[in-house]
């Protein structure tokens, strides 16, 4: 053990990084052998210049035997994650990500996931080669962050858009991706960014899969009460949908197909009774909240869409056509959503007559962009701020957009296919043409072989015009 | 037949079958459209005197005919309410039905005959006679398949027209409604039709039958206003041409607009022929014109009875009347910036409560750009404000852009990592044999549904590929 630990100390650095990690990977009789003397090692190790070792030493601590709420662990191992050199620790993200699980199992098992959260964002970003690359520590921070309903810590990284898996570099699996959407989805819909929300949810939902699993469609839950709360009526699942996704969530997702039809139907009473009907499934899925807030945001909607129907309105009227109880209800309700921002109106607190403002000068107030309600005239600087950010984020997009297709178009399984279909038409005589016509996408490489693709870009041109 | 009424035209003339002149009526109709119509009128109003009229009519004409199972179908019905002169007339019925068989039996043989001696133009006859017998008897499905087989027979487009007038007579009383569709289309297609007007007026009826069944009123009424007066009576067995005026008018009430309703219905010289022979539709149509609604919705109220008795429009009475009360609405508010809803209800004979119910709901539908103020009772009209919707439309649309870009992104690395979620155990980076199949057919599933342009051409060219 003295001699793993003096061969870590010494191989610490950048040149011999590889031989020091071929060490200990074969070095795991060594660990088990004296599983009591690894915490003590553990001490004469330092997290930031010894970081790989530390890590190894920290995994088979953490392997072995270990009391769950192990305090010491804990402060190690967070110690670890917050100091740990991002260069040693990725060349052994399996250990990095087992040692993460493992923090993870001891804090839960402390009951205090408050204080994983740190450590693991730190430890994710460690990991990450770049902030678009996915790591398997993205659900189990999140999962922490829920957990603790510390949702605003996981703001940052809920706000970067996620581009890349590359399992090589971080041994991700489709699992930890299906639960990053997840979790992330429900972090989102705590902190009410519904749009974010549906996003994540959906990018869940249509990941290429042949099977389906649970966590497809519990995600296809709250997918369908965020969509019915954020747009009010299910927006149906995109084409490219995997079709055993389709199936799975028809056969599991029944009690939310008849709230999604009643909720489309904008019949408040029949919605209630939906919602009350299949409340024990509500609450089995988790979902009993959200399916309140599903219920309540049909009444505001009716009430947004009176506004925009009448100039002023007794309360009554109000209350029957938003299905309410009376005029005392709605009342109620339009003084919070008036509080809330959701409409403008000014009630006569002498004749119960309700008077709704203008809407066309703060109907932006619906738009979830950033500074689209500025003003809603979109004659100052923040509209034009807003517009401009809207298209620096196009084109950045759109920089992305040709990379990938670079990459796609310099794929050799792809190159391969091209050329012998292209092969076998002029084989046929089918006329040089055939191909160069629809293939857009695939038109460069088409140059590069000299095989007739015309490069054809348009669609860059197009997404860019925006 | 031209000064037969329906009813008589004064708007008072409310209650059905008081003023139903049923006589006058049905002598526009021969053959099978007279039964079934008087059947219909029967069963609409069971339990009047015009019940057991319609009736007697209905057994003194099918007893002149070969449809023996229809016939005994109306005593029963008849149940001995008239007399001893409408009970089962055992003997007729033993007489005819032997006859009829004997017909049947002589046709068929002769019809094997025509075969074996490969006769072509005596087969067509053979079949079309079978079809015609079995028309008489009343069995539709039979007479309808022997028409259809006359097609293979036939040699002039005399022919062809002949046989897709049968089919269709047969069809629309089968309520087959996808054939008759089908053989107007193909009667159309033959050379020199077009230079028949009865027969281009029998087309036009027909598909116009045919599309206020299937609720496309639009393109029913533009049929309609096509049928020529030379129709005549020629089309009885089928409808009159009051039915014409009837059907045509109240689809274009419901349809068409403005400048529509004037080009075909009230300039057209054809059409006006034939709405004399409907004045209280022509009232109707010229009171709708010009504006005066309290009259034409009068008018339209007392017609209602008379049109529930019709077995082809009452099924759409209430669509029709809901689109024509629409249409006045919408047309009435239109060149005003702001109504008094009091004045606007008493030229529409209309309570102000359900008016303003009305106006909301066409609001809310976008029929109408305004708003209410109900306090007053004053309906302003809005300006909406291009601008500002512009410029939403384009964040939004930016914004959508962004957020399916991103997605595809996403899926097409999964895509490129082979990161699908699979069978148990080959979870994750399981690669190999199946990876660029897989990798093509994600690119194809991505690039159905793909954000902006670029995907799409790849996905097409991948599906090439494939």
């Amino acid at each position: 053990m003295e001699g793993l630990v003096a061969q870590v100390v010494a191989l610490s650095n950048p040149n011999d990084i590889n031989q020091l990690l071929t060490t200990l990977k074969s070095s795991e009789a060594v660990f088990t052998q004296n599983y009591q003397h690894i915490a003590a090692a553990l001490q004469t190790l330092d997290p930031v210049q010894h970081s790989l070792g530390f890590g190894y030493f920290l995994y088979y601590l953490g392997k072995g035997n270990l009391q769950a709420p192990d305090v010491a662990f804990i402060d190690n191992a967070a110690r670890f994650f917050t100091l740990c050199d991002p260069a040693q620790i990725q060349a052994a993200p399996d250990v990095f990500c087992a040692v993460a699980k493992k923090l993870k199992e001891h804090v839960l098992a402390a009951g205090s996931p408050r204080r994983g959260i740190l450590p693991l964002r730190c430890g994710l970003r460690a990991l990450q080669p770049a902030p678009e690359v996915l790591t398997p520590l993205h659900a189990d921070f999140f999962q922490l962050c829920l957990l603790s309903r510390c949702y605003n810590a996981a703001a940052e990284v809920l706000g970067q858009d996620i581009y890349d898996v590359s399992p090589a570099a971080t041994t991700c699996t489709p699992t930890d991706l299906f639960l990053y959407c997840y979790y992330g989805g429900m972090l989102a819909i705590g902190r009410k960014q519904h749009a974010r929300a549906l996003e994540l949810l959906l990018q869940a939902l249509t990941a290429p899969a042949v099977v389906g699993n649970a966590i497809v469609a519990a995600a296809y839950k709250k997918y369908v009460c965020v969509c019915l709360i954020h747009a009010g009526q299910l927006l149906p699942l995109p084409k490219f949908t995997s079709s055993c996704v389709r199936h799975m969530v028809e056969a599991e997702a029944r009690p939310y197909a008849d709230l999604a039809a009643a909720a489309a139907a904008r019949q408040p009473e029949r919605l209630r009774r939906v919602a009350d009907q299949h409340a024990a499934v509500f609450a089995a899925d988790g979902n009993l909240g959200l399916v309140k807030q599903v219920v309540a945001s049909l009444t505001v909607r009716s009430v947004q869409r009176l506004t925009q129907t009448f100039l002023t309105l007794p309360l009554a009227d109000i209350a029957a056509s938003a299905g309410l109880a009376g005029a005392a209800e709605a009342e109620e309700h339009i003084l919070r959503m008036v509080a809330a921002g959701q409409i403008h109106a000014k009630i006569d607190g002498r004749t119960g007559m309700v008077r709704f403002a203008d809407e066309t000068r703060s109907s932006g107030q619906a738009g979830s962009s950033s500074a689209a309600a500025a003003g809603g005239s979109w004659d100052n600087v923040a509209g034009v701020a807003a517009l401009d950010e809207r298209l620096r984020q196009v084109l950045e997009l759109n920089k992305r957009l040709q990379q990938a297709h670079d990459m796609v178009s310099q794929d050799r399984a792809y190159l391969s296919k091209v050329t012998a279909r292209e092969r076998s038409k002029y084989d046929l005589g089918g006329g040089g043409g055939g191909l160069g016509g629809s293939q857009g996408a695939g038109g460069s490489q088409g140059l590069g072989l000299g095989l007739g693709g015309d490069g054809d870009f348009g669609p860059f041109a197009a997404g860019g015009g925006m | 037949m031209a000064s037969s009424m329906e009813e008589d035209n004064q708007p008072v003339a409310a209650e059905a079958g008081s003023s139903f002149d049923l006589e006058a009526y049905i002598a526009n109709y021969t053959g099978h459209a007279k039964v079934d119509r008087l059947l219909f009128i029967a069963e609409r109003s069971s339990g009047k005197p015009l019940e057991l009229e319609a009736l007697r009519m209905a057994h003194d004409e099918l007893k002149k005919t070969e449809n023996t199972a229809r016939y005994q179908e109306v005593v029963a019905r008849i149940d001995g309410r008239l007399g001893s002169a409408y009970t089962p007339d055992r003997a007729w019925v033993e007489n005819t039905e032997r006859r009829s068989a004997q017909k049947g039996e002589r046709l068929e043989s002769e019809l094997q005959s025509f075969k074996a001696a490969l006769m072509k133009e005596s087969i067509r006859m053979g079949h079309s006679d079978l079809g015609d017998w079995a028309y008489e008897r009343g069995d539709l499905q039979t007479a309808f398949k022997c028409y259809v087989r006359t097609r293979d027979y036939c040699t002039t487009s005399r022919h062809v027209v002949a046989m897709c007038l049968a089919v269709i007579r047969t069809a629309l009383e089968l309520g087959n409604f996808v054939h008759v569709a089908n053989y107007v289309g193909k009667a159309e297609a033959t050379p020199d039709v077009s230079n028949d007007s009865v027969t281009m007026a029998k087309l036009r009826a027909a598909s116009g039958i045919n599309l206020l069944h299937s609720r496309k009123y639009k393109q029913a009424a533009r049929k309609f206003c096509e049928v020529s007066p030379d129709l005549g009576t020629s089309y009885s067995d089928v409808l009159a041409l009051h039915d014409v005026a009837v059907y045509g008018s109240l689809c274009a009430l419901a349809s068409l607009d403005r400048s529509e309703l004037r080009s075909r219905v009230i300039a057209n010289i054809g059409f006006r022929e034939v709405l004399e022979l409907a004045p209280e539709m022509r009232e109707l149509v010229h009171a709708f014109y010009n504006s005066q609604y309290a009259a034409a919705l009068r008018l339209l109220e007392g017609l209602k009875p008379a049109l529930l008795l019709d077995m082809h429009v009452a099924e759409h009475v209430p669509a029709l009347y809901a689109a024509i009360r629409h249409r006045a609405l919408c047309q009435y508010v239109q060149p005003f910036s702001s109504v008094d809803l009091a004045v606007m209800a008493a030229a529409l004979n209309t309570p102000v409560a359900e008016l303003e119910k009305q106006l909301a709901g066409l609001i809310m539908d976008g029929a109408i750009s305004a708003r209410i103020d109900s306090a007053t009772k004053v309906l302003y009209a809005s300006k909406a404000d291009a601008r500002v919707t512009t410029f939403q439309r384009v964040l939004a649309a930016g914004e959508a852009y962004c957020r399916d870009t991103r997605a595809l992104l996403l899926r097409a690395n999964l895509v490129q990592h082979d990161f699908m979620q699979a069978g148990l155990g080959g979870a994750g980076g399981g690669g190999g044999r199946g990876r660029k199949d897989r990798l093509e057919r994600g690119l194809y599933d991505m690039g159905m549904g793909g954000g902006g342009g670029l995907m799409y051409g790849m996905g097409r060219s991948m599906g090439v590929l494939i």
